[in-house]
């Protein structure tokens, strides 16, 4: 009882400093001009504001025409990594799967849990192993 | 003399042709973020909230300051790698897809040496945290997530 | 579960900066307290506030409805205001969170039973002394305090919002105002 007689007296006195502290004239001008800077919808002459934009698309397109080789080309592998050997933490099927892991540098570490109803999956590599 | 609104249809038809040839069919996204962890300082500027809890409960470290964050775009059997603070190399493979589940190899690499060769079978979308490796005043942690 | 703000989630998702301002003006002096709770400087939660709604704003796509749109922006907010003071204040230790009960030894209460030290007190020395005590409290005590006794969310509602268990809602609000009762009441013996 006297816990809780504690606790409304904790909720008054939050309360009435929050009220009390907020500038409430400043707070609702502020909200005005944020969504005057941010959030007013297109102007009437909206489309020539991307102009400029347009203009450095064109630009990059024309430059990739005359030299495809700015792009990536992803490099080709030969062999692909064999299939070893299987871990499963969770029941059938789990949503990670380790079919492989190998380090070179030292010991590896599998972590894998519910989490908040989204289970997770860590792989760790310990150096100087 | 070409006219300017020749060009840019031209142009823009070059572009729609391009992006429709980067991403032909059986290609996988998968979003990286690489982050940096240490005990030093308490920087936490992740763009993406929902790691922040996890993180936090998962690691002890103090500070976490995301470096960079980028999409690969996984054709079959196609090697991907990007350069990794530290001097490592990240390396992504899809060799499978179907069922729901894409079937990924991932290799961070140094120099010569390699930290970490792994193959994962991972169910769509999901998240995978990639950790270890040591940088100055730290280690990265990548996290890999499917489902785009 | 419907959410009231579906129609202008869906019309923001397509790009909609009107239907996002009409989130910004419904949102906005919610997210404002919600960081001024945490922060106590107004300044700061203006710029935390505006940043929230720019950032929600550009992950809009994102949201997939699995929370409704209030609780998303609720814990983006608390873990934007949260880092605003982490940053504001590096190297300061901050309470440890999460206590358990049976860790804590119980406070030295002394009743006075003369004359009301809070009838003394004037009221702008008493909300000095409430930011005084709330400025001892760590970020996550400041947001369960904001969300419970100014936003007047249920538990299972801050457990949302914060990403945390319920039963670390509860521990986390009656540590803060365990924390604050302490603090009023050894600084109003003062007066």
């Amino acid at each position: 009882m006297a816990n809780g007689r504690n606790n409304d007296e904790i909720k008054r006195l939050y309360q009435d400093y929050v009220a009390k502290e907020l500038d409430r004239s400043r707070l609702l001008q502020e909200k005005d001009d944020f969504l005057k800077a941010y959030f007013a919808g297109w102007p009437l002459l909206g489309v020539l504001q991307f102009l400029p934009s347009l203009v450095l698309i064109v630009m990059i397109a024309v430059l990739v025409w005359i030299d495809p080789r700015i792009l990536h080309h992803p490099e080709k592998i030969s062999t692909p990594a064999m299939i070893l050997t299987t871990r499963e933490v969770f029941g059938e099927p789990p949503p990670v799967v380790i079919k492989r892991i190998v380090s070179r540098t030292g010991p590896t570490l599998v972590y894998q849990k519910h989490y908040e109803k989204h289970p997770i999956t860590i792989i760790w590599i310990f150096s100087g192993g | 003399m070409i006219k300017p609104w020749k060009l840019c249809l031209l142009t823009m038809g070059m572009l729609i042709g391009l992006t429709v040839s980067a991403f032909p069919e059986d290609t996988t996204r998968i979003h990286v973020t690489i982050l940096t962890a240490s005990n030093f300082g308490s920087d936490f500027n992740l763009e993406n909230d929902a790691f922040r809890d996890q993180l936090l409960n998962l690691f002890s470290y103090t500070s976490y300051n995301q470096t960079d964050k980028f999409f690969i775009d996984l054709p079959r059997a196609k090697r991907q790698s990007r350069t990794l603070p530290g001097g490592y190399e990240f390396i992504l493979t899809l060799q499978n897809k179907e069922s729901g589940r894409i079937l990924v190899q991932a290799v961070i690499r140094k120099g010569g040496q390699q930290y970490v060769d792994t193959v994962l079978s991972i169910l769509n979308p999901g998240v995978v945290f990639l950790g270890g490796p040591p940088v100055e005043k730290g280690v990265l942690i990548l996290v890999l997530e499917t489902g785009y | 579960m419907r959410d009231p703000d579906d129609e202008l989630i869906r019309l923001s998702q397509q790009g909609s900066k009107t239907a996002f301002g009409k989130l910004v003006d419904r949102y906005y002096e919610m997210v404002f307290v919600l960081a001024f709770g945490i922060l106590h400087h107004h300044e700061g939660a203006r710029d935390v506030t505006q940043d929230v709604f720019l950032k929600v704003f550009r992950e809009i796509k994102n949201f997939k409805g699995e929370s409704k749109f209030k609780t998303w922006l609720y814990r983006v907010a608390v873990n934007a205001a949260i880092d605003a003071l982490r940053k504001q204040r590096p190297h300061e230790h901050l309470d440890g969170t999460d206590v358990s009960d049976e860790d804590e030894k119980p406070p030295l209460i002394v009743l006075d039973r003369r004359a009301g030290p809070r009838e003394k007190a004037s009221e702008s020395e008493m909300r000095a002394l409430v930011r005084e005590a709330l400025d001892k409290l760590s970020p996550d005590h400041r947001a369960a305090l904001v969300l419970r006794e100014w936003h007047e969310l249920s538990y299972e509602e801050m457990a949302h919002a914060l990403g945390i268990e319920l039963g670390t809602v509860m521990s986390r609000l009656h540590y803060a105002r365990k924390k604050l009762s302490e603090i009023l009441s050894l600084r109003l013996m003062e007066y």
